[in-house]
């Protein structure tokens, strides 16, 4: 951008100064053609008046006035020949001498009009006119002083080597004229070229101007009027981390916003908090609009400790709060969540530290919202950030997969239905499994973006073979509205494939928003999605699940599932979850059946389904579909 | 001399015909009648004498009778004046015709501001001419 920026003005430095240059130059150009012009001129009047004097001395002895005076016939006759040469553009010849009192009177006086009377006065420029008489040489002189001489030219009268007086002829500004329209068509030339150019000049500032505008456009959220992701590309190409710190800052339960008051009332809530954060930041802070509801804020940090910079994101975070949006007599509160970094420079790169205030965010998100969260420990953080990125990089390139594992009906030793497995493959091409990267992107939107491709390529299994798949997902996903939107999402677009759809809740923790997680799941219900619960008789497992919660299938716990062979408790737990299941109209399916003795006690214990390395492995769909298809 | 120097400046500036008669006649009338206030002034065609319209410590008359000075511009005008005034004219031609009877004349000749005083009339008007324009008097023309 300042590259950009710096040869633009380069470019227009360039264009006005040869603008400039040009207009000098025309200028020069037509002073020195006036200037030449100027001298043809005098020195035709320098000729014309030496023929004058050549003239003049034949008839005129040593004392000229006595001459004259006693003779008025050559006086006429000599001023008839003065008259022939007082023509356009030297319009008075006269000739005037010096008198004793050193007053300038007439001698002759060619001049068509306004002529002097012989031995009339004429008030000169004494100074100049002695200087003729001093000098004995002719003399140019230009009327400053006067808007209606423009030039006199002075040659003296030399009889007998004396100056018997001064052949003055008198060049009025007729002369500047005459030359003037002799250079109007060479000057119009060039005034139009200087125009065209200008016009030019003009046209491309307009251009450049438009350019500007429309970049700005490109640059600029028409919405809220805060930066774009276009203009962040460019942002962190050109600027110097160790001077920001970063706010990723979301508004909580946006989507309720939209859900209950409409889009547009959203629209004013995202366009209202924006101005909030631009009125509370500085001019050289930056807003950008990252995603739906989430601003990504750099703040210029001038040696800011942390807790200054806690400081600053509180007040935005309490602002917000305590602002009541007002849009058609509805009083709109709401809340924000926000992930800080301090110090930004201490990632690898801009981007890493961005990811990193955007996992703080759903840090701050998973602890209750409405909150900053950040943390000074970097060293764990990077190590963090540089999986997810791997992570990142491996979904965005197509390096996710699945494999499946049957879950087969051990009644009639046929494949009820698959469990899909994710996999990644790094770089070199080893398989990673998912205990290796799960706990890392949990809160992260890579999560999001991994549980969305898992759905996308199971929709697609099932829409190709119309099979039973299921898929794994923890509770928390279903209760975090982000997640859960991403997966309602997914399905709508593959409603009719929904009820080949398996999805295993995973508990992995206490029911904090026990009605939300009831709610969203009637929701799949909806869709005839099959809800199975992993692992249970293990962790939070709790039989309050099954009263509340819309179950079709239990999980057994693998561990449990394993030591049936050697324990009878484990086998008794076995028995009673599957005797419960049972009289609920629930199915149960044994995992970890590593063997055909665990195989014969789940016969024995009437459980219909099960799954395991015994049964087969998780691999490549195509591995399993001879069998199945 | 203060007056000279002011139309020098405006010589220099480059001022308007108008504006250096006015300066002109301001140090012709200063010189003429310097011990008057208010000078009256007559004259027998305003287009001719304009730039005396102009000056602040004039007031014009219109009975020729009754004023200091007067300008005349038109040969018919000496018909309806006395010659015991102080005539000041603006030809040169009507300058020498009179020459007995009128004090001066100011008149452009070749683009240049020209002015006589005939010595004679100074005389008989008792006048002297300030040392700066002593130099346009004339004794005859």
């Amino acid at each position: 951008m300042r590259l950009i920026n710096t040869l633009i003005a380069l470019l227009i430095t360039a264009i006005l100064a040869l603008i400039g240059y040009l207009y000098n130059a025309t200028h020069t150009i037509e002073k020195d053609l006036y200037k030449n012009l100027n001298k043809i001129f005098i020195d035709h009047v320098a000729e014309v008046s030496k023929h004058i004097e050549l003239f003049l001395q034949r008839y005129l002895r040593s004392n000229p006035y006595i001459q004259l005076k006693n003779n008025p016939q050559l006086r006429s006759l000599l001023q008839e020949a003065l008259a022939l040469t007082a023509v356009s553009p030297h319009r008075y010849v006269y000739v005037l001498y010096r008198d004793k009192r050193g007053r300038f009177r007439y001698l002759l006086d060619g001049s068509q009009e306004d002529r002097g009377e012989f031995n009339q006065k004429l008030d000169v420029n004494t100074k100049q006119w002695n200087l003729v008489y001093t000098t004995k040489r002719a003399q140019l002189f230009l009327h400053k002083d006067s808007s209606f001489l423009y030039i006199t030219y002075l040659r003296p009268l030399l009889i007998r080597h004396k100056v018997a007086g001064v052949i003055a002829i008198d060049f009025t500004s007729e002369l500047p004229k005459t030359i003037a329209k002799i250079l109007s068509p060479a000057k119009r030339i060039i005034n139009y070229l200087f125009l065209l150019l200008f016009i030019l000049f003009l046209i491309l500032i307009y251009q450049l101007a438009l350019y500007m505008k429309t970049r700005k456009k490109a640059m600029i959220d028409t919405l809220t009027q805060t930066y774009n992701r276009n203009y962040l590309k460019i942002f962190m190409d050109h600027i110097d981390p160790a001077n920001y710190a970063i706010l990723m800052l979301d508004i909580d339960h946006f989507k309720k916003i939209n859900d209950n008051y409409g889009h547009k009332v959203g629209d004013f809530i995202l366009q209202e908090t924006a101005k909030i954060i631009q009125k509370l930041l500085r001019k050289e802070d930056f807003i950008f609009r990252y995603g739906g509801e989430e601003f990504l804020i750099f703040i210029k940090n001038s040696n800011y400790d942390d807790n200054y910079l806690l400081k600053i994101a509180e007040r935005l975070r309490k602002t917000l709060e305590n602002t009541s949006f007002e849009y058609n007599n509805h009083q709109i509160k709401i809340t924000a969540s926000i992930g800080l970094i301090t110090n930004p420079q201490k990632y690898r790169s801009l981007k890493e530290a961005i990811k990193q205030a955007d996992e703080f965010l759903y840090q701050a998100k998973r602890l209750g919202r409405n909150q900053t969260y950040f943390s000074n420990d970097y060293t764990q953080q990077i190590s963090i950030t540089n999986e997810i990125q791997l992570i990142k990089d491996a979904i965005e390139n197509g390096r996710l997969f699945i494999e499946v594992q049957p879950i087969y009906d051990i009644v009639t030793n046929t494949i009820y239905s698959f469990e899909a497995l994710v996999r990644i493959k790094d770089e070199k091409g080893n398989t990673i499994y998912p205990t290796a990267f799960l706990e890392q992107i949990a809160f992260t939107t890579v999560y999001t973006s991994l549980t969305k491709e898992v759905l996308r390529q199971a929709f697609a299994i099932i829409k190709k073979y119309q099979i039973k798949l299921s898929i794994n997902l923890n509770f928390s996903d279903i209760t975090d509205s982000v997640i859960f939107n991403t997966i309602i999402e997914e399905i709508e677009n593959n409603r009719q494939c929904a009820q080949y759809l398996l999805i295993e809740l995973l508990e992995n923790e206490s029911f904090a928003q026990f009605t939300t997680l009831q709610e969203k799941l009637y929701q799949l219900k909806n869709y005839k999605i099959q809800i199975a619960i992993d692992d249970f008789g293990s962790g939070y497992s709790n039989f309050e699940i099954l009263k509340q919660l819309p179950i079709d299938i239990l999980k057994i716990n693998g561990t449990l599932i394993k030591e049936i062979p050697t324990s009878k408790v484990a086998y008794n737990i076995v028995k009673s979850i599957t005797s419960l299941a049972n009289s609920i109209d629930i199915k149960v399916i044994a995992e970890y059946v590593e063997n055909e003795q665990i195989l014969n006690l789940l016969n024995e214990l009437h459980i219909q389904y099960a799954q395991g390395f015994y049964l087969g492995k998780p691999r490549p769909l195509e591995a399993y579909l001879q069998d199945f298809v | 001399m203060k007056s000279l120097l002011s139309l020098l400046l405006l010589l220099i500036l480059q001022a308007s015909p108008l504006e250096i008669e006015k300066e002109i006649y301001k140090i012709i009338i200063g010189a003429l009648l310097p011990n008057k206030k208010i000078v009256k002034v007559w004259i027998d065609n305003p287009d001719a004498f304009s730039a005396i319209l102009r000056l602040h410590k004039i007031r014009l008359v219109q009975n020729p009778q009754k004023a200091d000075i007067l300008f005349i511009s038109k040969q018919d005008s000496f018909s309806k004046i006395s010659f015991k005034k102080i005539i000041f004219v603006n030809s040169y031609t009507l300058l020498k015709r009179y020459q007995k009877g009128v004090i001066g004349g100011f008149f452009w000749q070749k683009g240049r501001p020209n002015i006589v005083f005939l010595r004679k009339p100074l005389q008989l008007h008792h006048i002297t001419l300030p040392p700066d324009l002593q130099k346009y008097i004339e004794d005859k023309l």
